[in-house]
């Protein structure tokens, strides 16, 4: 399978969770529940392929599990070389927390007493998920807009200086 | 890159709760199985034996009660709190 290929599967898999989540998380009511009990086990089957996925592909696929480690990041802020670590932190966290949230929710439709350790893992899982998304906003966008900004105020610079001299 | 891929999440979250619709209605309908025995063994006998009560039709068992039943099996304490939120909507304001 080429790389491309790997890279769109995997780009559609995090659309399928992604969109699974969104769906799950807006039909948390009683009156929704069987929408949010799909949409949940939609999210459960997406780890599931994610784990299985990551476990069989080669190591130089992005299907590859993430694996963050503290010597490797510590080593990564001190050269400042090759990927962030947070993408592989964040990954890891995701997967975590998301497949806890899910798998809770599983086992809390039949145990009604998990009702409400599946509701706070979710909470948290979407505090993670704001963390994702301005971590990658910020690593694919917002170094560019930062850039901008900060040059268009060092432009600005030497008009003061002009006018202080007058 | 990012825009492509918050469209392509959104389009999947319609699909998924698309399907998710069609799967609660399948329910509702009663198109879909019964819930697990231990719900349905719930329902008196009456409906079965014939003690001259009126007996409901099976569709009706089948359909919206068993929902119902199911909702207060699970959880009181959740009712309880939806009840809450409605309170604040019927607040005069």
């Amino acid at each position: 399978m080429s790389p491309k290929l790997q890279h769109h599967l995997l780009k559609l898999w995090h659309a399928w969770i992604a969109g699974g989540y969104l769906v799950a998380y807006v039909t948390a009511d009683e009156d929704t529940y069987d929408m949010h009990l799909f949409a949940g086990y939609a999210v459960l089957a997406a780890i599931a392929v994610r784990l299985l996925a990551g476990l069989i592909a080669p190591s130089t696929s992005p299907w590859r599990l993430p694996r963050p480690g503290f010597r490797s990041s510590l080593a990564w802020l001190a050269a400042r070389k090759g990927r962030n670590p947070l993408f592989a932190w964040f990954a890891a966290a995701l997967l975590a927390i998301i497949g806890l949230a899910a798998l809770s929710g599983a086992f809390a439709d039949g145990a009604a007493w998990l009702e409400d350790p599946h509701e706070a893992v979710s909470e948290a899982s979407l505090w993670v998920i704001f963390g994702h998304i301005a971590f990658v906003t910020f690593m694919y966008g917002g170094k560019r807009l930062l850039a901008r900004l900060t040059d268009r105020f060092s432009d600005f610079r030497p008009l003061r200086a002009k006018e202080q001299s007058r | 890159m990012l825009g492509k891929m918050l469209i392509h999440g959104l389009v999947a979250a319609a699909l998924i709760g698309s399907a998710a619709a069609a799967y609660a209605q399948a329910k509702d309908n009663g198109y879909l199985p019964a819930p697990a025995p231990a719900v349905q063994s719930a329902k008196p006998d009456a409906a079965k034996a014939d003690n001259g009560y009126l007996r409901p039709a099976a569709a009706d068992l089948r359909g919206r009660h068993d929902d119902h039943h199911d909702r207060a099996v699970r959880s009181d304490r959740d009712r309880e709190r939806h009840d809450r939120k409605r309170d604040h909507d019927d607040d005069d304001d």
